[in-house]
């Protein structure tokens, strides 16, 4: 059994799992409406969102509307499989198997 | 929220809080009904019209499709490029729908070509568009609508000359006006009670 302490160090982390969540339930989400949900300051979720792309968790898209920059983020296969071990492994962790 | 580390519980409290997060907001799709609904009703009762009046070409009154064709595109392009988010429904609700927008293309080109009875087979696809739409987005007039048309699908091939124009009409205003009306209503509700 995996300990705790050997969670996914990239989603452990009360900003990235919130991305990460809130990505899993929509399919593509905009810069604002992340920041939004999380409430999260710019810079961090810039930097958070920077983290999660360089590991291939999530795509980030970057277009123009209306001449003003447009964010579109959303969630990869791998990102996807990287969640729900995850997922699991907190739920090993809570009632673990005997 | 900021960059820290977390226990276990609050782990699984950030994915329940971000899970209904996602789910806040339903949006308001009722104008593609109400376009369509109003516009295939509007034409099909006004050829019956012409009909009765002993008109001829008055299939001419249909050019407004291509047209609302058009409108649609344009409008659904400019929500998407200012929608902030795209939920696993509105992507499969999106797909459903574009694949009868071209199922409508084929069938309307080959009754030029093929004889059968056109109106029953946009009547169905009227039907599978709403049935599928309200099962996905878990709203009942839809579904409701969507069976009126498979109904209405049938009934028609028993009904001849230009009164199969006013069940045609009948179908748009069972599967698109009134869930239309219903699901602005509940979208409003929705909205008030958020508040």
């Amino acid at each position: 059994m995996r300990k705790f302490g050997d969670l996914d160090p990239l989603l452990h982390s009360q900003l990235r799992l919130a991305i990460v969540s809130l990505l899993v339930s929509v399919k593509e989400a905009d810069f604002s409406y992340i920041q939004e949900a999380t409430n999260a300051t710019n810079g961090n979720l810039s930097v958070q969102l920077t983290k999660l792309k360089d590991a291939e968790y999530i795509d980030i898209k970057k277009s123009f509307e209306n001449n003003y920059p447009k964010t579109t983020c959303k969630i990869t296969k791998k990102g996807l499989k990287a969640f729900e071990r995850y997922v699991d492994d907190i739920r090993n962790y809570l009632s673990p198997k005997k | 929220m900021k960059d820290q580390i977390i226990n276990e519980h609050e782990s699984l409290a950030i994915i329940q809080q971000m899970i209904d997060k996602s789910k806040e907001r339903i949006v308001d799709n009722s104008l593609y009904f109400y376009m369509w609904g109003f516009a295939v009703s509007i034409c099909a009762i006004t050829q019956y019209i012409l009909l009765k009046m002993l008109f001829t070409r008055t299939q001419y009154v249909w050019l407004l499709m291509p047209f609302m064709a058009i409108v649609h595109v344009w409008i659904a392009i400019k929500r998407e490029k200012t929608a902030l988010r795209k939920t696993h429904h509105d992507f499969a609700i999106q797909s459903v729908w574009m694949a009868l927008g071209i199922a409508f293309f084929i069938i309307v080109g080959l009754s030029f070509q093929v004889s059968f009875n056109l109106f029953s087979f946009l009547i169905l696809l009227y039907g599978i568009g709403t049935f599928t739409t309200g099962r996905i987005i878990q709203f009942t007039p839809l579904i409701m609508g969507g069976c009126v048309c498979f109904i209405l699908c049938v009934l028609i091939n028993f009904i001849d000359g230009p009164e199969q124009l006013l069940i045609l009409a009948l179908s748009v205003i069972a599967a698109y006006i009134i869930p239309a009306y219903l699901l602005q209503q509940d979208f409003k509700k929705h909205i008030s009670t958020a508040k």
